[in-house]
């Protein structure tokens, strides 16, 4: 007799952190943020034609001055601010210029960006950290 | 930033490693995604299911495409190898074909249900499915595959998750009268036990209920503790019964994500998992720190 599986059925959606929220503000996503691997810095503020939305681009990519330079893409935008998190709006991939459904939350002071399909359920958690200045190198040209 | 950038490669999705590859999936730049499949393909140094190895402690590899759609509908496959010695008569690996319906909160409450079958192509035993006591031998030898079809219910709450599983198929991976009798016929010094086993008649496994804990802990964004308990009850065969352990730590660095895992089966009767290998007997329920290393493509 062979022991039986654990299916990995549902194993599309894993939350890397789902740790208890504390209110947090619409404020609190503005900034600057460092994704988890430290190849990028995401600044969010809110959208230059819509104040009321928050979008996030490219503000520093450790591969500025490369083929591969992202710095200044639009990755994200979020319309508007409800329960705790920013919502309705989508995160974007260069790569395959793919767009997915996004939310946007800050907890226990790091911000949280999830990348999902249809339902938040169907998705991906990435944690960034603050950050109060990019990295000093490479530079990203204006 | 392309997903150039690992670390926003996780962010953006299991949908971003795929949409290249599936030409239906083009879609206009402006459009949101409705469906994301990704693809795995991981290395580990033992292949093992609830503790017990499936490789006969030998390194493994397994592929996997999973698909979500925007209805809340998932599905998956997942080739893993194993061991032909374990698995008898086996062409080296299985098979898991997964279906189901995932919603709610993934930092609150969230559930899951769908239908699951694992194959073992080539896989099969003769074993007898009764013992003649006037003669003392074994009787009415039949072929069993190890092939198994499963219920899957799930609930959890953020990064806790729980899972029961009920095996719907009459075999659970081989479990049946004269695959849980026999093997402890073939393997116990004492054949006491499996005569009693024998003695309750023609049985089946349909009915078994498999169930999982686990838990993710985030050390850092990049690195997670692992903790997984669950326990296995064969319908008709509580010599089957058993616990298993996890703990361990994964980390994500060059795109890869990394971990180790000790794991730990309390079987009851561990002869029901030892296989010959070669002139030697090799139990597969043996604890083991299991290392891996998963990339997605």
């Amino acid at each position: 007799m062979k022991p039986g599986p654990i299916p990995l059925l549902f194993a599309l959606a894993v939350a890397t952190a789902s740790t208890a929220a504390l209110a947090d503000g619409p404020d609190d996503a503005k900034g600057l943020w460092l994704t988890a691997e430290r190849d990028a810095v995401l600044r969010f503020e809110p959208c230059a034609d819509k104040p009321s939305a928050l979008c996030g681009r490219v503000a520093w990519d450790k591969d500025a001055g490369k083929p591969n330079d992202t710095c200044g893409v639009q990755i994200a935008q979020l319309e508007r601010y409800a329960d705790g998190a920013w919502r309705d709006g989508w995160v974007f991939d260069p790569r395959d210029g793919k767009k997915y459904r996004g939310a946007l939350r800050v907890k226990s002071g790091d911000l949280f960006l999830r990348a999902f399909i249809g339902a938040e359920i169907l998705g991906q958690t990435e944690q960034l950290k603050r950050v109060d200045k990019l990295p000093s190198t490479p530079v990203c040209k204006p | 930033m392309s997903l150039a950038h690992p670390g926003l490669k996780t962010a953006l999705s299991a949908a971003a490693a795929v949409a290249a590859l599936l030409p239906c999936a083009v879609q206009a730049a402006e459009e949101i995604a409705s469906f994301a499949v990704e693809t795995e393909v991981k290395l580990v140094s033992d292949q093992r299911t609830r503790g017990v190895s499936d490789s006969l402690r030998g390194p493994g590899l397994q592929l996997s495409a999973q698909l979500a759609h925007e209805s809340g509908v998932i599905a998956m496959a997942q080739l893993s190898t194993v061991s032909k010695k374990y698995y008898t008569n086996s062409d080296g690996y299985s098979l898991l074909l997964a279906t189901g319906y995932r919603f709610g909160d993934p930092d609150g409450w969230h559930f899951g249900a769908g239908l699951a079958a694992e194959f073992f192509p080539g896989a099969k035993f003769d074993a007898p499915f009764a013992f003649d006591m006037e003669t003392g031998t074994p009787a009415d030898f039949r072929t069993t595959k190890y092939d198994t079809r499963y219920l899957v219910l799930e609930a959890g709450w953020g990064a806790l998750e729980g899972r029961v599983v009920n095996v719907l198929s009459k075999s659970y991976r081989g479990a049946n009268t004269g695959g849980v009798c026999g093997q402890m016929l073939q393997f116990m010094a004492d054949p006491t036990k499996a005569l009693e086993c024998y003695a309750r008649g023609d049985q089946n496994a349909r009915g078994s209920l498999l169930v999982d804990l686990g838990y993710k802990y985030p050390i850092t964004p990049q690195t997670q503790l692992l903790l997984h308990a669950g326990y296995q009850s064969v319908r008709h065969f509580s010599e089957g019964n058993f616990a298993d352990y996890s703990v361990g730590v994964t980390h994500k660095a060059w795109g890869v994500q990394w971990t180790a895992e000790w794991m730990k089966a309390s079987t009851r009767v561990r002869e029901l998992y030892q296989a010959m290998d070669g002139s030697t007997v090799k139990a597969a329920d043996k604890p083991a720190l299991v290392l891996s290393a998963a990339y997605k493509f």
